[in-house]
Order: C-alpha cells, then sequence, then structure tokens
C-alpha cells in the first residue's frame, strides 16, 4: 500500500494540490493550473536555497509535458523573488522510458530534441519533473546537460517522488550524487496506480505530447532570436 | 599486439597434462569468469570497448566479428574477438595482486602457455587486462620469456558512466553514434544497450547481432555519409537554405537541424529510407518558410522513434 508523507516544504495549499493532481475527476484545466501552482510553490523554496551571489545563474531542466504548467510557474516564482539569478531555460522530449531486455539497470529514455539556452559552465542546474518514480528521465536529461556544463550544485525539484528515487539515481550517477540536493513536496512510497501525467494534462499519450511546442519555448525562444538580431 | 606465428616450449616449470586432464581443468575453469547474475561487471565494460571498436570495423569494412566468453577449448578465455582473419584472446583480472605465476596449473603464465600451445589456423593474439597501468607495467617486466608475444594492457575498473566521462571509452563509442559529435545522454544510452543486448546474448555474440535490437535511432547508418548527401533532394535543400535561423547536416547519414542556435533535433531514420523520402515529399508540397510552426512540429513527429 503506498504511503505518502509530506515535506516541511508543503504548506496546506500545497497538499490540495497534490491531492487534487491525483484525483481523476481533476479535468485537464484544473490539472494543468494546479501543475502551474505547485511550480510556483516550489520557485519560492528554491529562491530562499540558492545561494546569493553576483553574476549567479541557473538552468532550468523540464520535460515538454511540464514545461507551460509546473516549469513556467516555477520560473515565474524564481524570477520574482529572486531578481539577482540569471534564469535560462532547458526543455528535453523524451521518449518513455524502457528497461532494455526488463534489466532495471539499462534503463534507455531517448531524447529526442533540446531547447537549450545559453547557459554558463557553473550555473546551478535545476531539474524539474511533476512526479519523479523510476528517475530515468531525469538521468537521462541531467547526463545530456552534464556533458556541457559543470554544475557545482543539481537540484532535483519535483512535487511528488518515488522514496526510493534517490537510490536509483545514486547507482546511475556514482559520485556526482554529491552535488544533488533533492526538493520535493511529497513522497510516495510506492508507485500511484491508475495516474497518466500525460493524459491528465490534455495528450493522449506520449507520441501526442512529443509533438507539441510549448509556449514558453516559442516566446523565450523568440526574444533570444530577436534579441541577437538587433545587438 | 605481437602476431604469434610459432609457440615454443616454455623455460618455466610447466605442469604437464594429458589430454583427458585437461579438459577437465577447462570445464572447471569455464564455470567461473564473466557471470552476468548480479548485472554488469569489469568484464563486461571491457567487452563494451571491444564491442563499440568492433562495430565500427564492422560499418567502415563489413566484417563482422564474433564475440565469445568462455570458449570450450580456450585456456585465455574472458572475451575472444574471432574474425575471418584473427583471434584476439582476453584474459581479465580485476585484483590487486596479480602474478603471472610459475607456470603450475590455474597460473596465468599456465593458462597463456596452454593457450599459445594450441594449433590455430589464424593470427592469435593474447592479452592480459588489468585495471592499472603501474599494475600492466609491472606485469610487462615480469613476464615470462616463453609469454614475450602476449602484451598486457590496462583497462580501468569503473562503472560505464564513468568510464565514458572520463574518456575512457567515449571515442569507441562515439565512432558508432548518429552524429560525429554525439552529446553524453547518447553515448551512455548506446552503451546501455550494448551492455543489455551482450548480457542478454550470454556474452557469445556476432557483432551484427549485437547491433540488431533497440540500438537503430541512435547509431549510424552502414552507408557512407555522401551517399546520404546524394539522397537530399536539390529543391528541398533549397527550401531548407531559405528558412530563417535554420541550419541543416548530413551526418553519419541522418538528418540533424538546429534552429536559433536553441533547438535541435534529428531523424529517427536514416537518409536512405522510405520515411525520409516522405520528409522530403511534405517539404516540397508545403514549402515552409519558417521552422515554427507546421514544420517544426511535423520535424518533432519524424523525430520520433
Amino acid at each position: 500500500m503506498n504511503i505518502r508523507s509530506f515535506t516541511a516544504n508543503a504548506d496546506n495549499r500545497s497538499r490540495e494540490l497534490i491531492a487534487a493532481i491525483f484525483n481523476p475527476k481533476t479535468s485537464t484545466d484544473a490539472y494543468r493550473k494546479a501543475m502551474y501552482q505547485l511550480g510556483q510553490r516550489l520557485g519560492l523554496v528554491l529562491a530562499s536555497k540558492i545561494p546569493q551571489g553576483k553574476n549567479n545563474e541557473c538552468c532550468v531542466a523540464c520535460t515538454v509535458e511540464d514545461a507551460d504548467y509546473l516549469a513556467a510557474g516555477f520560473i515565474e516564482a524564481l524570477e520574482q523573488s529572486r531578481q539577482d539569478l540569471a534564469i535560462h531555460l532547458a526543455c528535453f522530449w523524451n521518449e518513455p522510458s524502457f528497461d532494455a531486455h526488463d534489466m532495471k539497470e539499462f534503463d534507455v529514455s531517448r531524447i529526442i530534441k533540446t531547447y537549450k539556452e545559453p547557459t554558463g559552465d557553473k550555473s546551478y542546474l535545476i531539474v524539474l519533473k511533476s512526479i519523479i518514480s523510476g528517475g530515468c528521465v531525469v538521468a537521462t536529461n541531467i547526463t545530456h546537460l552534464i556533458g556541457t556544463m559543470n554544475p557545482e550544485k543539481i537540484y532535483i525539484v519535483a512535487p511528488l517522488m518515488l522514496s526510493d528515487s534517490p537510490k536509483r539515481l545514486r547507482k546511475h550517477f556514482g559520485q556526482l550524487v554529491r552535488r544533488f540536493d533533492y526538493i520535493n513536496l511529497a513522497t510516495d512510497s510506492e508507485r500511484a496506480r491508475g495516474v497518466n501525467v500525460y493524459q491528465s494534462y490534455g495528450w493522449q499519450d506520449a507520441d501526442d505530447k512529443n509533438v507539441a511546442v510549448p509556449k514558453i519555448v516559442e516566446l523565450r525562444r523568440e526574444r533570444l532570436i530577436g534579441g541577437s538580431a538587433t545587438s | 599486439m605481437a602476431k604469434i606465428r610459432k609457440t615454443k616450449r616454455s623455460s618455466f616449470a610447466f605442469q604437464t597434462f594429458t589430454a583427458t586432464q585437461l579438459l577437465v581443468y577447462l570445464s572447471h575453469k569455464q564455470t567461473g569468469g564473466a557471470s552476468f547474475a548480479k548485472g554488469y561487471n569489469y568484464e563486461a565494460t571491457f567487452a563494451l570497448k571491444n564491442i563499440a571498436e568492433a562495430a565500427d570495423v564492422y560499418f567502415e569494412l563489413g566484417i563482422d566479428a564474433d564475440f565469445k566468453t568462455q570458449c570450450p577449448g580456450y585456456f585465455v578465455d574472458d572475451l575472444v574477438i574471432e574474425t575471418p582473419n584473427t583471434i584476439n584472446c582476453f584474459q581479465l583480472k580485476n585484483k590487486k595482486f596479480i602474478q603471472w605465476g610459475r607456470g603450475r596449473k590455474g597460473s596465468l603464465a599456465f593458462d597463456f602457455a596452454y593457450q599459445l600451445r594450441q594449433p590455430q589456423s589464424k593470427l592469435v593474439d593474447l592479452c592480459l587486462v588489468v585495471p592499472s597501468v603501474k599494475v600492466a607495467r609491472r606485469l610487462a617486466q615480469k613476464k615470462p620469456i616463453t609469454l614475450s608475444s602476449c602484451s598486457v594492457l590496462a583497462f580501468p575498473a569503473k562503472n560505464f558512466v564513468d568510464l565514458i566521462k572520463d574518456g575512457d571509452i567515449s571515442d569507441s563509442l562515439s565512432k558508432i553514434a548518429n552524429s560525429s559529435n554525439p552529446p553524453f545522454d547518447r553515448l551512455v544510452q548506446i552503451a546501455k544497450l550494448l551492455l543489455a543486448n551482450w548480457m542478454f546474448c550470454g556474452g557469445n555474440s556476432k557483432i551484427s547481432s549485437l547491433l540488431s535490437v533497440d540500438l537503430q535511432p541512435f547509431i549510424r547508418s552502414s552507408q557512407p555519409n555522401h551517399n546520404a548527401l546524394s539522397r537530399l533532394r536539390p529543391k528541398v535543400a533549397g527550401i531548407l537554405s531559405g528558412l530563417p535561423h535554420f541550419k541543416y547536416s548530413i551526418d553519419r547519414g541522418f538528418f540533424h537541424c538546429v534552429y536559433g542556435g536553441t533547438t535541435y533535433q534529428s531523424l529517427a531514420f536514416d537518409c536512405f529510407s522510405s520515411e525520409f523520402d516522405t520528409v522530403q515529399d511534405w517539404i516540397e508540397q508545403n514549402a515552409p518558410s519558417q521552422f515554427p510552426g507546421d514544420f517544426e512540429r511535423m520535424m518533432n513527429t519524424w523525430s520520433k522513434g
């Protein structure tokens, strides 16, 4: 039986929102709003965690399905409370993960597309996901990013995390996990049944969400292109 | 590694055995070594590096190497790589204290000497693999004279992610990726799939079989890149070249593109496929004037495996 516990980061409102995203009667609109608000809550928590300093930068990495909701709320809250911090976005289109030959240690999730704003080598890395369970998608996206940057701190942020996710990530990353800091609102002892994140967000399936181009990506990308065209 | 054409009798005090005794010895020896029951190990990560290198040879020259572990009749058998012309036998020792021994049964010197005595129709290379350069150097210096043609190689004992990160196997894996400059995660995924396929087949497989399961969107095309370039229709090339802030390339047989310096993607199929013709048909018929919008959404559809 799944046992859900809440962390000190969760206020009463977060508890209600988490209950809502696991309620099958929650509409697509309400689900998206709940994720946006959970993102805002997590943004405020992170704002107090990231050290103050000159030329501080962070890269917020999310998946395509979370981009316009969880990530948009998170970035908005972080921007408003930490104006000293330059925030860059990375968005990943991942195929669903699978265990090659059913071997758990060989879980694979192909990245089919990336959107990545220019980020300093030493930026803080914030990896955001609505629910972290197997950890394969998170591990793949971190692996992609650390190929080109060397963050001194990697925040793994989610409204809800499975209790054994840190163990799985530790196995994958070895010594690098010393740089990891997990920030979540709730922890589940086992995977919740009957909840499909893609369908709750309003997509038919993983293929469907991977065709989408999030508004936040379109807007930020055009702003960047416009900026580089005029400079 | 030196090529061994002729074997000599050892000056070491090698024990001699009857053929039956040797068969019993080999059958016991082959119950040890590479066991995948507890997950991948030193032998598997060393095999991974060699599989990637043999895969490159397969793509370039069409030579399909046969990879084996625990081969019947072999004394040096943690990994045996056989091609039509050569046999490479590797013995792996992931220990701190490693010695050749004095030629008694079970010692490295015994196994290497008996392997040298086996009649072979092909060129045979024998190699001892150890986890550190220091140990490899010491063992090379203390090698029995009769084993002078055998080599000692250092290969670090690390998990495969660290082997890639530290550059121990990244070059080998990069050679078979679907782009010349693959991101770190793609190398990790290629490594995972090759290791899984290797373990699934129990450490006995041809390279072509190891590459045939699940690896297709991650690895290069077997055809030369200039052939892939010639598959791009001039009209399509003209339309793509006119798109603002859009750049494309054809590398390792695959179509890759970047928009605005921030958005990267590749088609999931190579330029020799019928799917690539469908992509070109769409571009010709719709003549997109910009990447965002319909063309980007179509690219997303085509990038899926």
